[in-house]
């Protein structure tokens, strides 16, 4: 039997200190990871100076040292930030501030306040990373912070407090469970904004990969970089990988060391150009890249939405990637482009340095001497590159001065940026106008699904060279080096690279290993992560509610659809809840079921008032009845069974005061042989 | 604030329509209401933050966080109005209550959902609660104190049944009353002087009445009077007609009469009857009590004792229909 306390009791007494410091616990765990490490410390400490004083009763914590402590998060954080504003400072000082908060947590008001503000905190976490791993991991703080509330509600006697973890789990995922649903609608439904409110500096991420200029003597050493650039799913089938040269922009300015951004003007290719041209349909998953353009499979015929296409077939936004951005685009690989050029971008495009990198512009004008036509002369260049020693590395040397001069006559070696500047140099000595491309080469693709990741280290170069009548004709001379002067390490550590030359590999499905697997596995959910989740918008929603035939949603029908699917939902369960007339047991059923079937037999009357003695009754009147017609045996015995079942029933529900397994389990079978 | 009396009738009248009466009671969800705690209103202003954060940095998985916490906040209404329903408060039998004593009442709360129902709160209202759980099976019980002003029939104040569990964030309450017949007895009060009032007698000679013991003195006779009482040797001597007047004491038979306290007033009487009820009882005299329109006994023993008890506390009451 239980017996009550009085509410003022359940309100001052202690706190469940436990439960709180676990919940307070789970909540700043992922902040851990990126706030500096002393503050983690501190945290932990407050932690177990609190949890320390409630086992120990003696210890208090003394106020002096909860203001020492405070003062020496607040002063730490000022040294090695230098500020409070900015995403990692801000982060560090509501992480020691939350986290010293346990100090000053006595009454059920603090704790009310440190477990509230809990789910706001779990939201900074975001603001690092918004991998699936920690949007899972979320559910183990709310389970905690729920558990806590349940523990400063509950009076103690009952079951709630001293439950195991999988009961706690249990029980609280009963809410996680149904409030799942009412979150997928009000995701599906919210309207969303097109644009913040106010934007915070900070949050800045290094974004790798393709820059808008390139210095090729600068670079002694290449990273390659795993990270995706760039995922692509083809609408049909797939170019070759070999064929695959994403374009993202052109440089055709030279100063002698750095190749930078000409400027260009928009451009509109006319209908008539696309005859007979073969074209890809694909979309693009572009990460961030601070920079104005977009990535396209060379040559694109159209620029997406809110973007231009350029004369020099790249594509414009008039707003830096900031986000991870998706877009629909169609190309045509085999598209001339510009096969008339104006005497001023002739001139342009041929222009270099009068000085500097004197001995190759003499040796490219006497080479261009031996040939009939400006491509033999390419050609031929190309042909040097892959009979003579040039390699292919990743660590180039540093070349100051004359960095033509001495990549291609004194030290043969570097990767596609010394390859692609030193030809178009040469050609612009010959007269040809050329131009480098930057953007990437090749791809993987995931074979569990049927779209393209590219990496960083797909980045690549080449350049464009304009011949008369064909207009710019892309030539890769990294691709023209011999297989066998790739430097070996980076056939085996940089697949990516493969595909340049002649001999590559093509993963095959049946040999993937499982290491590959799970990776492929891995960046396909995180695929979806990043499409479903992530980058749910204003524009994918209104597309999804075209999809679903709902053109032209406004935000007014989108909150109304919303709070009548969440009631609908509601009602639904409080429905099924509040009005399930006191839930019945198995025995119960049971005996209404077997009561019914007497009553479908016509054996019996039976109405709501009937009790299982009346039905004794009744049976005992039919028996009687029967053995005066026919004094039988078995007309008794089936009488008998069911007067005996009804009677263990009653025996078992008003005479038994413990739940007896047993006396159940033979009551069940009995009531099932009828 | 004046709400104008007709309202305030029909908003009673409302309430009191979906307020469940009887000796045993099963609250319901039409009967109870729900609202949420300052907790929940802090929730409430950490939700809205949350969203703006979220729209502001158009961060899906702030987003997600803050409806999930929505959705929690939603289902905890049912959940909430869930662990009030179903439980049965059963009043269980008062003891004897007097006038200006505490009125202990006891119920038991069991489950009629064959679930545990946490954290229930009740009592006559917010300030003075009494906190349980009830078992799924068997039943708990509290015990509410009243103030019992009156003797008479007690109607039981309506009382409150209010919960915040699971999390706090939300109250859901309900009123019923327990309609059981309660009769307050009257105060009982030691009548002063009772024997000088009586005969003049100091009350250290034992109490006294008429009885069949110990001669006490003679009396004159009064028509009705037993004639084995008759002092008869008295009445050969021509002295009149004189009746042997024997004292009860402890253990005898005695008369508590409404008219051995002249002046006093009724409920003062009544008290000093009660009282003398109890005394008499506790000893297990014999006792006839007589009052205006009354005259129980003699008798004694336990059922004689509660009909003395009950006539005492509903003097001038239109008895009750039972």
């Amino acid at each position: 039997m239980n017996s009550a306390i009085s509410k003022r009791q359940l309100q001052t007494r202690e706190l469940p200190i436990i439960p709180i410091v676990i919940a307070q616990q789970c909540v700043l765990l992922p902040l851990y990871f990126f706030i500096p490490l002393w503050i983690v410390a501190l945290n932990l400490f407050a932690a177990g100076l609190v949890v320390w004083s409630m086992k120990n009763k003696s210890f208090e914590v003394d106020r002096w040292l909860k203001l020492v402590i405070t003062a020496a998060a607040i002063v730490g954080i000022l040294v090695v930030f230098r500020k409070f504003s900015g995403r990692d400072a801000g982060v560090a000082l509501i992480s020691a501030m939350y986290g010293l908060k346990i100090l000053e947590t006595k009454k059920l008001r603090d704790a009310n306040l440190l477990l509230s503000l809990g789910f706001f905190m779990l939201v900074a976490g975001f603001l690092f990373t918004q991998k699936p791993w920690i949007a899972l991991y979320q559910f183990i703080p709310i389970i905690a912070i729920l558990n806590a509330l349940v523990s400063m509600q509950s009076i103690g006697r009952g079951k709630v407090v001293k439950r195991s973890l999988g009961q706690v789990i249990r029980s609280l995922s009963q809410y996680l469970l149904l409030a799942l649903p009412i979150m997928i609608v009000l995701f599906l439904f919210f309207p969303r904004l097109g644009g913040p409110i106010w934007r915070m500096p900070g949050a800045s991420t290094a974004a790798s990969g393709v820059s808008d200029s390139m210095t090729p003597g600068d670079v002694s050493s290449l990273q390659l970089f795993d990270k995706v650039a760039f995922r692509a799913k083809f609408n049909g089938s797939a170019p070759n990988e070999k064929d695959l040269y994403w374009r993202m922009l052109t440089l055709g300015e030279y100063d002698g060391i750095t190749w930078t951004r000409a400027g260009t003007t928009p451009y509109k290719l006319p209908e008539s150009e696309l005859t007979g041209k073969e074209l890809i349909d694909y979309s693009i998953t572009l990460e961030a890249t601070r920079l104005n353009y977009l990535v396209t499979l060379d040559r694109p015929i159209k620029a997406p939405q809110r973007s231009t296409l350029l004369k020099d077939f790249t594509t414009y936004t008039p707003f830096r990637i900031m986000d991870r951005t998706r877009y629909q685009v169609t190309s045509a690989p085999t598209l001339p482009i510009e096969t008339q050029l104006s005497d001023t971008q002739r001139s342009f495009y041929t222009n270099i340095p009068q000085d500097g990198n004197l001995k190759t512009k003499n040796w490219a004008q006497e080479q261009r001497q031996k040939y009939q036509s400006d491509a033999e002369f390419i050609h031929s260049v190309l042909v040097q590159i892959n009979q003579q020693e040039y390699f292919y590395t990743l660590q180039p040397p540093i070349m100051r001065e004359d960095v033509v001069d001495s990549f291609w006559f004194d030290y043969q070696r570097g990767f596609c940026e010394h390859y692609a500047g030193a030809l178009v140099f040469i050609a612009r000595a010959a007269g040809i106008p050329a131009r480098v491309v930057i953007g990437y080469q090749g791809g993987e693709k995931n074979p569990l699904s049927d779209y393209w990741i590219v990496r960083y280290a797909n980045a690549h170069a080449w350049t464009e060279i304009w011949y008369e009548d064909l207009g710019w004709v892309r030539i890769d001379p990294t691709a023209a080096i011999a297989s066998h002067r790739v430097e070996q390490d980076l056939l085996t550590d940089y697949r990516q690279r493969e595909s340049l030359f002649d001999n590559f590999d093509i993963v095959d499905l049946e040999d993937l290993g499982l290491f590959k697997q799970f990776e492929y596995w891995m960046d396909q959910v995180n695929n979806n992560w990043n499409d479903w989740i992530l980058d749910y918008n204003s524009q994918r929603q209104r597309q999804l509610f075209s999809n679903w035939g709902f053109s032209k949603i406004t935000n007014e029908q989108l909150i109304a659809f919303m709070l009548i699917i969440v009631s609908l939902f509601l009602g639904f369960i409080s429905f099924r809840w509040l009005h399930q007339k006191d839930r019945k047991d198995q025995v119960a059923r049971a005996y209404e079921k077997f009561q019914s079937k007497l009553a479908k037999e016509g054996l019996v009357n039976v109405d709501s008032t009937t009790g299982p003695m009346q039905l004794i009754n009744q049976l005992k009147e039919l028996e009687y009845s029967a053995l005066v017609r026919s004094p039988h045996k078995s007309v008794r015995s089936k009488y008998e069974q069911h007067i005996k079942a009804i009677e263990a029933y009653i025996h078992y529900r008003y005479q038994n005061d413990k739940p007896d397994f047993k006396a159940k389990k033979n009551l069940l079978l009995q009531f099932r042989q009828v | 604030m004046k709400i104008p009396k007709s309202i305030k009738n029909s908003v009673g009248r409302w309430f009191g329509s979906r307020m469940p009466v009887g000796d045993s009671v099963t609250l319901n969800q039409r009967s109870s209401y729900i609202w949420p705690t300052r907790a929940g209103y802090l929730l409430l202003g950490i939700v809205i933050l949350m969203m703006i954060g979220a729209t502001n940095y158009q961060n899906n998985l702030a987003f997600l966080l803050t409806f999930l916490l929505i959705g929690i906040g939603l289902v905890t209404i049912v959940y909430t109005f869930k662990n009030m329903q179903g439980i049965q408060f059963s009043v269980l039998p008062v003891n004897e209550a007097f006038v200006g004593q505490p009125l202990a009442i006891s119920m038991s709360l069991t489950s009629n959902s064959g679930k545990e129902h946490y954290s229930i709160g009740i009592g006559q209202n917010n300030n003075e609660l009494l906190v349980c759980d009830v078992p799924d099976t068997g039943n708990a019980t509290a015990t509410i104190n009243f103030e019992a002003s009156r003797r008479g029939h007690f109607e039981l104040p309506r009382l409150m049944v209010t919960s915040e569990f699971p999390f706090g964030w939300l109250k859901t309450w309900a009123y019923f009353r327990f309609v059981t017949p309660i009769l307050i007895y009257p105060k009982p009060i030691e009548p002063p002087q009772l024997y000088e009032q009586d005969h003049g007698k100091d009350s250290d000679e034992g109490v006294k009445s008429e009885g069949n013991e110990d001669f006490y003195g003679l009396k004159s006779y009064q028509p009705g009077e037993s004639l084995s009482r008759i002092d008869w040797k008295a009445y050969a001597r021509e002295k009149g007609m004189f009746v042997r007047e024997f004292v009860a004491y402890k253990g005898q038979q005695l008369c508590f009469n409404w008219q051995d306290f002249p002046g006093n007033d009724d409920e003062v009487r009544l008290s000093y009857l009660t009282f003398m009820v109890l005394q008499a009882a506790s000893q297990n005299l014999t006792y006839t009590l007589i009052f205006p329109g009354t005259h129980i006994g003699p008798g004694d023993g336990e059922e004689h004792r509660a009909q003395c008890l009950e006539a005492l506390a509903l003097y001038g009451e239109k008895v009750a229909p039972s």
